[in-house]
């Protein structure tokens, strides 16, 4: 990989995930069928390095991203931090190495907590320091994600705070126990334009200052572009690509990947963007085929003759230095740069 | 001359709360032709789906008319919207003034099919069409919306998010209107589905000549969807231009700072720009211009005197006592 992480050791490794919730289940009976929300999901993440995973709704990044954190038991698979199973560690440890950033701001504060017991009660649960020490802990953080002067947010309420601000104060939660990794899911969807690059400049820069990575889950490609080195594309419970935020944005293989981003807006009134390449709509993966998951709307999925019909879901292929794929297509170079 | 469909003029009004009057709309003037769009970008909380229900007159109880007029043109004769009883505007309400709502998984009725939902629409208006004939026109409609016209026996769970949307659309379009607001008809949905619907509004804007009032807050799609576009902030129009000048030359600091904060998937990768402060509360907004206090350019006018709205050049207007020149906008972008 060109990334200057060579010598810097694996932080996260996730291996064959799987999930599949019961679909459909009647009173008391077990279920017939499943919904294979992450099905067969592998990726690493080094120190340092920040990966995105980026899709649709129902695309299973968030199941993925709930695992990660064990906020869900997986079906099957490994996931692995720091070369130790995540279920070796007992729940303190892992959660001051591993924690979360929710969409919704306004869910995921206590309202009846005063901003300095929000971000303190990590501190409070792990038994980290005295009283005084964590105030000025809290008071530290909460000038560095921009809330100042700090002792004037201490004692109020989520209530009395807009929505980036509150962004901002769960963003300091975060990272009170320092830890290496944040799964951060949609962190800024829910904030105004305005407000938002503010909030995603801030989690960038936190980002050098306390060297965490940040698995960045959203279904932005251009939110995306500026918040993470690599960018896994899912489609139904599968990463379909993987590669450099660049690379996989000025060349992207997958088929799928080719219709999200030419579906996206551009902000700019003279560009004609060329219309998505793909067929259907999206549905929900209950009991899907072996095939590839994608071959009921892939436009290219004849130009191997049955090939695609029959075999199973191609496996994630490096076409590339450090780009992946899953296309057979792509794979026997039938559909180029 | 040519004369617009709609014309609006110093449009206010206000909500009534108990801490006072929250200016939502106060003091907006635009106007419209046949086949044109206008896009109105705002924040949440901006009053860009205020001004859709102003101008439907579709206002909550605490919404207090505070003056302006909504003319439009009923074949050649100006008719004022916001003066007539409200039996008369029942009348342009959907035949002259329709609207594609926000939230399109929940304005159609679960209980009844969806295609009798429309025909009822049509029936409400124009009490003499045979059923046969709104039939056929629902039918139409779905053709128009690419929707299969087998689907209008089916009921609203039956379709997925794109298809109800879709049927919305086709809901809106059952009086023949002359207006269509679509308040950010795409937002719930993924953007492939989006991608559709938008290509599909486009082009039945244009096919069937309606002027479209396009409220958003995702500046990429209002850039897609508007040939003008009127950017809001607090309660007030702050510019309003064609597109291209929207996004190449904008005059107000609040228009350039938001078009640069927006990231884009394609093209080199820019620097963001952020908007210092939040916000004002409608309540009490500050004196002055309203986006004075969140403004690198502002000076003790700007926080003292609100900037009238006026043409600063042809079609372009603009809310600001400091216009950025092109050399400002360069000298920034450079920083």
């Amino acid at each position: 990989m060109s990334l200057e992480n060579k010598g810097k050791k694996t932080l996260l490794e996730v291996k064959n995930l799987k999930k599949y919730f019961p679909a459909e289940r009647a009173l008391f009976a077990r279920a017939k069928h499943f919904v294979h929300a992450v099905d067969d999901v592998s990726f690493e993440l080094i120190e340092g390095e920040s990966l995105g995973l980026v899709g649709e709704s129902g695309c299973g990044k968030t199941t993925t991203g709930r695992m990660i954190v064990r906020l869900e038991t997986p079906t099957d698979g490994i996931i692995k931090v720091y070369e130790k199973n995540i279920n070796e560690y007992n729940r303190m440890e892992y959660h001051s190495m591993v924690q979360m950033i929710f969409q919704d701001p306004y869910e995921s504060l206590n309202p009846r907590m005063t901003i300095f017991d929000i971000i303190a009660e990590p501190l409070n649960i792990h038994n980290v320091g005295t009283l005084e020490e964590r105030e000025e802990r809290v008071m530290k953080l909460l000038s560095e994600v921009g809330l100042t002067p700090p002792d004037s947010f201490l004692w109020r309420y989520p209530h009395e705070l807009s929505g980036g601000q509150r962004q901002r104060v769960a963003i300091a939660r975060a990272l009170v126990l320092n830890p290496k990794l944040i799964v951060a899911d949609e962190p800024t969807s829910m904030l105004d334009v305005s407000v938002r690059t503010g909030v995603m400049q801030l989690m960038m820069q936190l980002q050098e200052e306390h060297s965490v990575s940040y698995l960045y889950i959203t279904h932005d490609l251009a939110v995306a572009r500026y918040m993470v080195n690599r960018i896994a594309v899912m489609y139904l419970g599968k990463i379909v690509e993987l590669a450099e935020t660049e690379e996989l944005l000025s060349h992207p293989l997958h088929p799928y990947t080719k219709a999200l981003m030419d579906a996206v807006p551009v902000p700019d009134p003279e560009y004609k963007r060329s219309e998505p390449n793909i067929i259907g709509n999206i549905s929900v993966p209950i009991d899907p085929p072996p095939i590839c998951r994608f071959y009921d709307r892939c436009p290219f999925r004849e130009v191997l003759g049955n090939r695609c019909k029959v075999e199973e879901h191609p496996p994630l292929k490096e076409v590339a230095p450090g780009h992946y794929v899953a296309c057979y297509a792509v794979h026997e170079g039938k559909i180029m740069k | 001359m040519i004369v617009p469909v709609i014309k609006v003029e110093n449009l206010k009004m206000y909500y009534k709360t108990k801490m006072g009057y929250v200016q939502a709309v106060d003091g907006i003037s635009f106007e419209l032709e046949a086949g044109e769009s206008l896009g109105i970008v705002g924040e949440s909380g901006c009053g860009k789906t205020s001004v859709s229900m102003t101008l439907l007159r579709t206002l909550p109880e605490n919404a207090h008319f505070m003056g302006g007029h909504v003319w439009f043109n009923d074949n050649g004769k100006m008719v004022d919207l916001t003066q007539l009883p409200e039996d008369e505007m029942r009348h342009y309400r959907w035949r002259g003034i329709s609207m594609v709502f926000q939230a399109a998984m929940n304005s159609l009725n679960p209980v009844y099919k969806v295609g009798d939902q429309i025909v009822e629409a049509i029936l409400n208006h124009y009490p003499d069409t045979p059923i046969d004939q709104a039939k056929a026109k629902v039918a139409k409609l779905f053709e128009l919306v690419t929707l299969d016209p087998k689907r209008m026996e089916q009921y609203p769970h039956q379709y997925s998010g794109g298809m109800k949307q879709r049927a919305v659309i086709a809901l809106s379009l059952a009086c023949d209107p002359k207006v269509i607001i679509a308040d950010e008809p795409t937002t719930a949905l993924d953007v492939i589905v989006q991608d559709k619907i938008l290509r599909e509004l486009k082009k039945i804007q244009k096919e069937l000549n309606m002027a479209m009032i396009y409220i958003s807050h995702d500046i990429a799609v209002i850039a897609e969807v508007s040939d003008k576009i009127a950017v809001m902030y607090a309660g007030k129009f702050v510019e309003e231009a064609d597109s291209t000048t929207i996004f190449k030359r904008p005059m107000h600091p609040y228009t350039f700072l938001l078009m640069n904060a927006f990231p884009s998937h394609v093209g080199p990768k820019k620097k963001l720009f952020t908007i210092p402060g939040e916000p004002p509360n409608l309540l009490n907004p500050p004196k002055g211009c309203r986006f004075a206090p969140r403004c690198p350019w502002a000076d003790n006018r700007c926080r003292e005197q609100d900037p009238e709205y006026v043409e600063v050049e042809k079609g372009h207007y603009l809310a600001c006592w400091h216009p950025l020149t092109e050399e400002v906008r360069q000298n920034e972008l450079r920083k």
